[in-house]
């Protein structure tokens, strides 16, 4: 089957169909997985146990802004080639990543309050995303204002591109301002800084996340399908009456 | 009954529509209003409805409970169908049903108008032939004596037509009165005919037509006494009287119905929670990140922006019911305005307010608030918010009035709510100990609150009334 | 067991993640169920009335 057929509602629901289940379960035993290696990973010489809400505050906080890049080539499909499941998925994944990014300012606060006293400080990197999370939020109350779908769906393709410029500034925001937030410490050119006993667990949490958004995603876009095909029925009826 | 009208005359915009009309109609009899356009039809039919009052002259209705306004025994079918694009077709008929009376089933309603396959569709799907039957439902559903129709018969194939025939025959067979604004016939029989010729703006008789601007009734209907009149059934039968909804009932479908729209898709609930956060979030940008004088002006800092977020959100509060015409029906036919203004403001705070209320703890943590600080300023909130909406309800009635939203409206009302403002934040600073006790400011707020809950809704209601 | 410092921190950030991940299921899982059950009920109507 060809990538094209994927354009296809009908054949796109019947894939989902058969996956769905498949990325349920790998779903589950990533998290198994994860969960034992978190429970197994030494306390932090510092800072004890607390280390481990690093396990879903930096998994989250990814995500958040995996998701965002997801929904900006969601949004060049909306734009740029008319591609018909294109504002599906856009409008699909908004809801997960709000939620992911208020997952990693909530963890993030319970990490802070102990470990450096505050639940909340205006820094870069914290409010870059909280600035992320508002954003995600109004994306949301877009979709559910506008009546028509085509039309809300070109609407937030636009903003989403325009609020891409966000990703680079929360990406960098540790390294060129002065912040409380703890620099990059994974994803650097020199390899990550982390130690393996505690790099393991996060990836594993990390790669289990991005398997939840995966089958969440695919399940919220064929919902999304079926929401349509609704409405287009209901206007046949209201027509042939 | 007898619904009479004498030496009507009526200007508007400083422009005279029409004089010296009258009219007088029986129970059982039919008046038709024709004319070019302009002419003032409609103007005439507002009048009947009470919704206009008149330069000159004064309508009368006899033979009924002499309490009664003309409103409140009639329905006022208008251009416009009162209908929410986002409620289904049986939630907008059960609506008006539990708010205009103690409705037949709206069932039977919608089968007579063949609607009744359609139910469960939102009214947004619908075409205007299937809107304006939607609208004629609403006749049927709730008896009232008298109909006031404007162009009835705009947007219905003949086939809807024809019903529409059956359907106003039949309410003059039971003693009904039917007023209409019409350009063709309308296939009742034996309907009198009252001719607006309308002319140039400020014409009086003219010298040219004999009649001028001035009308009168032609047609069958005058007859001396112990003529027989046409057969349009049993004229000697009285209406039956209208059947009205309790205070209670009327101003319960209100509130559901307003909460219902709010949480459907295109209603704007929660709308204003983004919006406090989003100046929560814009004031470390201008303030600077400094938590301890965040910590100083956090409480005055949800309080603006529970403030803006309240007043912004008002404005289409009443314009929306404006547009759709469902404004007219509630000002004439409903409960006393004061209460049903009272109840779309109660409905209005519980989906914009008191999400801001449940919301500012959290914000509170994000500028840095302790925990009395946090719950005293949500506790402020909880007890000012409504005074904000209340207050807001006259700048939501001036946008009826006014016939314009925009920033205009919080910028005439925000010098109304700074009294709340000022005791709501000094209420709050207050609970953490200081020279002045919090029962001080604190009971003066609430009591601005039950102030507003009087003035408001007095306010708004006798704007909504002098709205043209 | 003793419990690790700060251990209500730590339940309330995982308690939090079990929270968010079971309504993000509940939500796609009763959405999915909904829009079955209107399709479902409209495809019941269209069979039923044929035209008109």
């Amino acid at each position: 089957m060809a990538l094209i057929d994927l354009a296809n509602p009908s054949r796109f629901l019947a894939l989902v169909g058969r996956v769905l289940p498949w990325l349920a379960l790998a779903t589950a035993i990533a998290f198994a997985i994860g969960i034992v290696l978190v429970l197994m990973a030494p306390d932090d010489y510092q800072q004890g146990a607390t280390v481990k809400i690093m396990f879903v505050h930096v998994p989250a906080a990814w995500l958040a802004s995996l998701i965002w890049v997801v929904m900006s080539i969601a949004a060049l499909g909306t734009l740029a080639w008319r591609h018909p499941l294109a504002d599906v998925a856009a409008k699909s994944a908004a809801p997960i990543g709000a939620a992911f990014t208020f997952l990693c300012l909530f963890a993030g606060s319970m990490w802070g309050r102990p470990m450096w006293g505050t639940y909340w400080v205006w820094d870069a990197r914290l409010t870059s995303v909280l600035v992320m999370f508002l954003m995600y939020l109004g994306l949301i109350a877009l979709w559910h204002t506008v009546e028509d779908p085509t039309r809300a769906g070109r609407t937030a393709a636009i903003l989403i591109l325009v609020g891409a410029i966000n990703l680079p500034i929360i990406k960098f925001s540790v390294d060129w301002w002065n912040t409380l937030h703890q620099g990059t410490s994974v994803f650097r050119l020199e390899g990550p800084t982390i130690y393996p006993t505690i790099l393991a667990p996060l990836l594993v949490m990390a790669l289990a996340f991005t398997l939840l958004f995966v089958t969440l995603h695919l399940a919220a876009m064929r919902n999304e399908i079926l929401r349509r095909r609704v409405r287009t029925l209901r206007v046949l009826q209201a027509h042939g009456a | 009954m007898k619904l009479s009208g004498t030496d009507l005359a009526c200007v508007r915009a400083g422009l005279p529509i029409f004089r010296d009309v009258s009219f007088a109609i029986e129970a059982g009899q039919a008046l038709l209003i024709t004319g070019p356009n302009g002419s003032g039809k409609t103007t005439l039919l507002r009048l009947i409805a009470g919704l206009i009052r008149p330069t000159q002259g004064h309508i009368m209705l006899g033979g009924v409970d002499p309490e009664a306004s003309i409103g409140e025994e009639a329905h006022y079918l208008a251009h416009q169908d009162a209908l929410k694009p986002s409620l289904t077709v049986a939630e907008n008929l059960g609506f008006w049903s539990r708010f205009l009376g103690p409705g037949a089933s709206p069932e039977a309603a919608l089968a007579a108008v063949g609607l009744d396959s359609l139910t469960g569709l939102p009214a947004a799907y619908l075409s205007a032939g299937q809107r304006r039957r939607l609208s004629l439902a609403r006749l049927l559903a709730v008896y009232r004596p008298i109909w006031l129709l404007d162009e009835p018969t705009a947007a219905l194939d003949a086939d809807g037509q024809a019903s529409l025939a059956k359907l106003m025959q039949d309410h003059l067979a039971s003693g009904g009165i039917i007023v209409a604004a019409t350009h063709g016939p309308l296939g009742i029989n034996g309907a009198s005919e009252l001719r607006l010729s309308g002319g140039e703006p400020g014409c009086g008789p003219g010298p040219a037509s004999p009649s001028g601007a001035r009308e009168e009734v032609r047609g069958n209907e005058a007859v001396s006494p112990g003529r027989s009149r046409l057969a349009v059934g049993r004229i000697t039968t009285q209406p039956q009287a209208a059947k009205r909804a309790t205070v209670r009932q009327s101003l319960g479908s209100i509130f559901i119905r307003d909460v219902t729209i709010a949480l459907r898709v295109g209603g704007g609930a929660l709308m204003g929670v983004l919006f406090f956060l989003a100046v929560v979030t814009l004031i470390p940008f201008a303030l600077g990140p400094d938590l301890a004088l965040l910590r100083r002006v956090g409480p005055a800092v949800l309080w603006l922006g529970a403030l803006l977020a309240s007043l912004l959100a008002l404005d289409r509060l009443f314009a929306a019911d404006q547009d759709d015409g469902s404004l007219d029906l509630i000002v004439t036919s409903g409960p006393p305005l004061e209460l049903t203004v009272g109840a779309k403001a109660a409905a209005h705070w519980l989906t914009t307010g008191l999400p801001l209320v449940v919301a500012s703890p959290l914000f509170g943590v994000l500028l840095n608030l302790e925990p009395g600080s946090i719950g005293a300023t949500a506790l402020t909130l909880l007890v000012g918010t409504p005074a904000l909406t209340l207050i807001g309800l006259i700048g939501a009635a001036l946008a009826v009035a006014l016939r314009r939203g925009g920033i205009l409206l919080p910028v005439l009302v925000l010098p109304l709510t700074i009294p709340v403002l000022i005791f709501g934040v000094a209420a709050a600073h207050a609970a953490l100990g200081g020279p002045v006790r919090f029962a001080t400011p604190f009971t003066i707020l609430c009591a601005l609150t039950l102030i507003s809950l009087v003035i408001g809704p007095f306010a708004a209601a006798a704007t909504l009334r002098h709205t043209e | 067991m003793t419990l690790p410092a700060h251990a209500a921190f730590i339940i309330a950030a995982y308690g939090a993640t079990i929270a968010v991940v079971i309504a993000l299921i509940a939500w796609v899982i009763g959405d999915y169920r909904e829009q079955k059950r209107v399709l479902a009920e409209l495809d019941a109507r269209g069979l039923g009335r044929k035209a008109g």
